[in-house]
């Protein structure tokens, strides 16, 4: 993306999150560039004021410059405090608009790794290079910086043009040496990123509990260790390349400095001689022509630093810019009465192989259906294209007769209640986690029975009101696998939804528990129509049919015992289980 | 912070030390160097506009008063480009510096004992080792803030000298101001300091909400349930408080920040009445006033920011300390002390009245635990989830020591064998499969430089049926896996790099293995064959099964059903189920749905 393109959505997406920044910037900007004046023109004041003659008059104009000072100075701290205040607001604001982007994002891109890479990179953007914050305070830098040298450039050129020309002479050249720098450090710094992605798995994995184990049983620990030296050694080296650059650079910046300096002292000197002025207006011109070089040097690092950041938060815009969700349907989905795959074909946005291939297969209301199958055979796939969370590549997925991309996200949703494998349980109350977010009511100390956890939370110091998880508590409660399994459980009962899907219920319990969740199944269900996917075979007397799929397509659809009886594939997987036990 | 101060100094001092311990005696110099030319450039900048003005007064430059500036402005450039090169050098050695003592960290982690990884009071100690030595904070912090220290130190210095003789009063005054300053500044940092655990507490909290947008995998639960707007707004709230808890200070700040103004504002008029008086009693011209004001700004400069540095000098060495006093600690690895392995293999397990209770847990684990394992058995621990299963296995490959009892091989205790050789002989596969960013083979071996080691680890993944997967790579064996390191890494399967991880115990040619529930993830194929394989590829060696799926480990010699209250039934297979006690009852209860017209509710 070009520069001015970044720039221009970077200001709009800052004004959407917390307008009030500009003003303040401006107040700074406008603060600082008196105190780079007021700095300038110190001594010519102090000096004027003793060249006027009588004492009364010289130190009351030194009282008055100096407190003219004063006040400069106050109110930069009042703005630095005013800017330090909205900056926490504005990076507060823009972590909630991306946080609500995030949320709205079709759910494909949420297991795309190039949205993966794209959210940890503006996630690092903001948390760890403070890259909002950078690119104000140089942006308005350099709004500052111009403006102190138009006005600079106003005053000298009136005063002798010579002088003039020697200072644009040293800007040019400053200019020009920063250019050729900007070149080195765009390379050094895209190259950064990556390698602080590879720095942070070495640290972590080296450093991390999880590994621990390993590491003093295997020599893999030793084995790494070897890697990150060699990959640091690499960094050096890097690094070293780049420094000796620098040193060239700021040479020849510092060369063109103090030769730049001595030009002003020497034109000026020769003005003040030829034209008999005073002393005050030697040091008044002196110091306008220092700062305008100083100033110049600001700039270039400014506009070099403005543009470094900028790209870091390119991420982030690119993020923010993301379409949302696709258009969305009208109709309202009452109780799902049936459910029928008609030709359903898809593969994942980032493969060619298709998962699944003209799967069909029709199911009514109060049905309990159990989805068997090998690994990567298609399972959760069914399940994810249920939810909404991608569409079929060919045929169509129907809930009562019509197709499911016609009703209203937010009431389809609410029809469906799901426990997957991978459930995240979030760090808010029991209750909160529980009740989709909503607190209070009964109701939930009867649903955490019905699951068995009504015990433990009411043993807890708060109750339902306590805290999941230590995370940011240390008065949060820690819940053990099964727990943690239950307490998603109970969340998927409590939603009053016609149709619930499981991923794998049992895999984190114990064999009573497993056998108690059986054993209850057909209370805990009700009279939803329930899809639920096992590798455990035992799971299957749980259903009125079984669903078989078999490299993406339907092998069978038919109830236990007739499978058992067809001696296909789900009687092989069946028996290999039973035998076990026999 | 206060205590703190004392630590300062020794930090300092030892990561001076640390240049001569790496053979990198020059840098000490560099740093003189950058120190005495930074300190120069300030008062010889300040003597140029005093020449000038005095020329004005005597009508006029000649060619030698050109030379004059002429030379002072080279000397001034050169000193500055000496500066510049020893800083640059200074930063990329001490940069290599701080790597190489994060490696050093690395190295020592991987050496203390393991039960402090489980403790949470170390986990906070690493975190701050890692803080010291990570980036730019500590470690490094102290060299460089050290450094410019001493650069604003000295032209401090240098340009007092000129103030001095001149008039005592104005290098009282600045010395005054500053620390006043100082003072003030000293009471900020203290209302931040103060502040400090409950903005720590209140980032945590909105950081964890953050983290969920940023963490995709909350993205199916968050739209099946609806779930966004109750953490919106649990957001909102948090970052509310957050901020509003960094107002209080910066509103702190800026009232001190406003007194610190009137205290310069004071100064100034002081220098500056001073230097009038003077003046008007002829005892200098404008020259000298010239200089005089520059000297003293330029004296005024140095020593605030001296006095900032010296601050952030102690938060770096803080910081750094952290570091320096983890290691430091001895009690952190125990002694390597013990005899060799007796008869160099791993025999006769045997566990006597064992008893185990975690570090910050009262109840016991493990009470009075008994049994005794010959060489070549496969043997099963069995039960539901906190029986204490996994512990047995920590106490057997010594990440913990039991608390009573002992456990003996080959009839001697083994705290009294040399921990190396005695982890040598054990292998150890778990639930969670550990892959690393390094080839295949890599993963298999580890670090070796056994000539052989290429050929044997191809036999292994060979007996895991991984062989001919593997000879479909581009780069077969070489093949990296992970994608973090190398982007033409490769992503196994689960089941495939939990053959992976079993391959690297394989390779290991242990006397014994211990198996902690390494299938759980893998679907019923990929279990059998997992199981069908190793036990193929372990025939004579001592294999240790934890299972909670009591079909897995049938075929075991025998069978230890664990609970909470102990070992409650020893036998095999078939004698337990003959027995038809608990081992029965659970077995009966997991296989019960597999049996031919046993409906929902368990019956027939």
């Amino acid at each position: 993306m070009a520069l001015a393109k970044i720039l221009i959505k970077f200001i709009r997406i800052s004004y959407q999150a917390y307008r009030k920044i500009f003003a303040v910037v401006l107040f700074r900007c406008l603060v600082y560039a008196a105190q780079a004046f007021y700095i300038a023109m110190f001594v010519s004041l102090v000096i004027k004021s003793l060249e006027s003659g009588l004492p009364e008059d010289g130190l009351t104009g030194i009282a008055l410059w100096i407190l003219a000072g004063t006040g400069i100075y106050l109110l930069k701290r009042l703005s630095d405090y005013l800017y330090e205040t909205a900056q926490d607001w504005m990076e507060e604001r823009l972590d909630h608009l991306i946080f609500d982007k995030i949320c709205r994002m079709p759910y494909e891109y949420l297991e795309n790794p190039y949205y993966l890479d794209l959210v940890k990179r503006a996630e690092f953007c903001i948390k760890e290079e403070g890259c909002i914050d950078s690119v104000f305070r140089r942006g308005f830098g350099l709004i500052q910086n111009v403006f102190v040298l138009v006005s600079i450039s106003g005053i000298l050129i009136h005063f002798d043009m010579p002088l003039f020309i020697i200072l644009i002479c040293a800007a040019a050249l400053n200019v020009i040496f920063y250019i050729i720098f900007v070149h080195i450090e765009q390379d050094y710094f895209e190259k950064t990123v990556e390698i602080d992605r590879k720095y942070v798995y070495y640290l972590e994995t080296l450093l991390s509990k999880e590994y621990g184990k390993d590491y003093r049983f295997y020599t893999v620990g030793k084995l790494l260790l070897g890697k990150f030296g060699g990959f640091s050694d690499k960094l050096t080296l890097y690094f070293d390349r780049y420094q000796k650059k620098t040193i060239l650079i700021q040479s020849l910046v510092e060369t063109v400095k103090y030769v730049g300096m001595a030009g002003i002292y020497f034109s000026v000197f020769k003005k003040v001689m030829k034209q008999k002025l005073t002393v005050s207006s030697f040091s008044f011109y002196a110091s306008l022509g220092i700062t305008f070089l100083n100033t110049v040097s600001e700039c270039t690092q400014n506009v070099m630093r403005f543009y470094m950041f900028l790209k870091y938060a390119e991420p982030m815009i690119e993020l923010m810019e993301l379409k949302e969700e696709i258009s969305d349907g009208t109709l309202e989905l009452g109780n799902i009465e049936t459910l029928e795959f008609r030709n359903v074909t898809f593969a994942y946005p980032n493969s060619s192989a298709a998962v699944l291939k003209s799967v069909s297969f029709a199911i009514h209301k109060g049905e309990k259906i159990s989805v068997v199958g090998l690994n990567g055979a298609g399972k959760t796939t069914i399940v994810k294209l249920l939810c909404r969370l991608y569409q079929p590549d060919e045929g169509e997925i129907l809930v009562n007769s019509r197709p499911i991309n016609n009703y209203q996200y937010s009431s389809y949703i609410a029809q469906i209640s799901t426990l997957f494998q991978d459930f995240r349980l979030f760090a808010v109350s029991v209750e909160e986690n529980t009740a989709d977010g909503k607190a209070g009511g009964q109701d939930i100390l009867e649903i955490l029975r019905k699951v068995n956890l009504k015990d433990k939370v009411e043993a807890l110091p708060q109750g339902a009101k306590s805290i999941y998880s230590k995370v940011y508590d240390e008065d949060g409660i820690e819940f053990s696998g099964g727990e943690e399994q239950k307490l998603a459980l109970a969340r998927m009962l409590n939603k009053q939804s016609s149709l619930k899907i499981l991923d794998e219920p049992t895999s984190a319990m114990d064999p009573y528990a497993e056998a108690e969740f059986y054993k209850t199944f057909d209370e805990l269900a009700g009279e939803s129509m329930v899809i639920y996917i096992s590798h455990r075979m035992s799971s299957s007397v749980l259903a009125d049919r079984i669903l078989v799929i078999e490299n993406g397509t339907v092998a069978d659809f038919d109830t236990h015992e007739k499978l058992l009886e067809k001696k296909g594939r789900y009687q092989e997987l069946f028996n290999i289980q039973a035998e076990q036990y026999s | 912070m206060l205590k703190n101060k004392k630590k300062v100094l020794p930090i300092i001092i030892r990561e001076l030390k640390i240049l001569n311990e790496e053979n990198k005696k020059y840098l000490y110099i560099c740093m003189l160097a950058t120190i005495l030319c930074a300190g120069i450039s300030p008062p010889l900048l300040a003597v140029i506009p005093k020449l000038f003005v005095s020329w004005i007064g005597t009508g006029g430059a000649g060619a030698q008063n050109a030379y004059i500036i002429a030379g002072i402005f080279a000397a001034i450039l050169l000193v500055s480009l000496l500066g510049i090169l020893c800083d640059n050098l200074l930063g990329m050695r001490l940069a290599e510096l701080r790597r190489n003592e994060l490696q050093k960290y690395q190295k020592w982690y991987q050496q203390i004992d393991y039960r402090h990884l489980e403790d949470a009071d170390f986990s906070t100690k690493n975190q701050s080792a890692i803080d010291a030595l990570g980036g730019y904070d500590g470690f490094y912090g102290t060299y460089m803030t050290l450094i410019d220290m001493g650069k604003y130190t000295a032209a401090s210095i240098l340009c007092s000298i000129p103030l001095l003789r001149f008039h005592i009063g104005i290098i009282c005054i600045c010395l005054l101001s500053v620390y006043l300053s100082g003072k003030l500044n000293a009471r900020i940092a203290k209302c931040i300091e103060k502040n400090e655990p409950v903005r720590a507490k209140l980032n945590k909290q909105k950081s964890y909400f953050s983290g969920i947008g940023y963490d995709f995998s909350y993205g199916k639960d968050i739209r099946i349930f609806a779930l966004s707007g109750m953490l919106k707004d649990k957001f909102l709230s948090k970052s509310e408080e957050y901020v509003r808890s960094q107002q209080s200070v910066f509103r702190r700040k800026r009232n001190l920040g406003f007194l610190n103004e009137l205290l310069v504002c004071i100064r100034n008029l002081a220098i500056c009445l001073i230097l009038a008086f003077e003046y008007y009693n002829g005892n200098i011209d404008l020259s000298q006033v010239t200089l005089y004001l520059g000297m003293a700004a330029a004296l005024n400069q140095a020593l605030d920011s001296a006095s900032d540095k010296r601050v952030e000098l102690i938060r770096h060495a803080v910081y750094s300390s952290h570091y320096f006093d983890l290691t430091d600690d001895k009690s952190y690895i125990s002694q390597r002390t013990g005899k060799g392995l007796p008869g160099g293999h791993i025999g006769t397990i045997q566990f006597s009245d064992v008893s185990f209770r975690y570090p910050s847990a009262d109840k016991l684990v493990l009470d009075n635990i008994n049994f005794e394992i010959k060489p070549g058995e496969k043997i099963a621990f069995v039960g539901i989830n906190g029986a204490g299963k996994s512990t047995i296995i920590k106490l057997l490959t010594r990440l913990f020591d039991p608390t009573g009892g002992a456990i003996l091989v080959n009839g001697v205790n083994i705290n009294t064998i040399d921990k190396d050789a005695y982890c040598k002989k054990i292998s150890a596969v778990y639930q969670d499969i550990n892959i690393y960013a390094a080839s295949i083979l890599e993963n298999v071996t580890g670090y070796t430089e056994d000539a052989a080691s290429r050929e044997r680890a191809v036999q292994c993944l060979k007996a895991m049926n991984l062989d001919k997967k593997i000879e479909t790579l581009p780069r077969q064996y070489d093949t990296s896996l992970l994608k973090i390191i190398d982007e033409n890494g490769v992503e196994l399967s689960g089941g495939e790099k939990q053959k992976v991880a079993i391959a690297r115990a394989l390779y290991k040619e242990a006397d014994l293995y211990i198996m902690d529930e390494p299938t759980s993830a893998l679907d019923a194929l990929a279990e059998m064959e997992v199981y069908e394989l190793f036990c193929q590829a372990a025939k004579d060696k001592t294999v240790i099964f934890i299972s909670h799926r009591l079909s897995s480990t049938k075929f075991c010699d025998r069978i230890y059903l664990l609970s909470p209250d102990g070992i409650e039934e020893t036998g095999t297979h078939e004698e337990l189920i003959g027995r038809k006690g608990k081992y029965y009852d659970m077995f009966v209860t997991q296989g019960k749905y597999y049996r031919k017209g046993v409906g929902k509710n368990g019956f027939s």
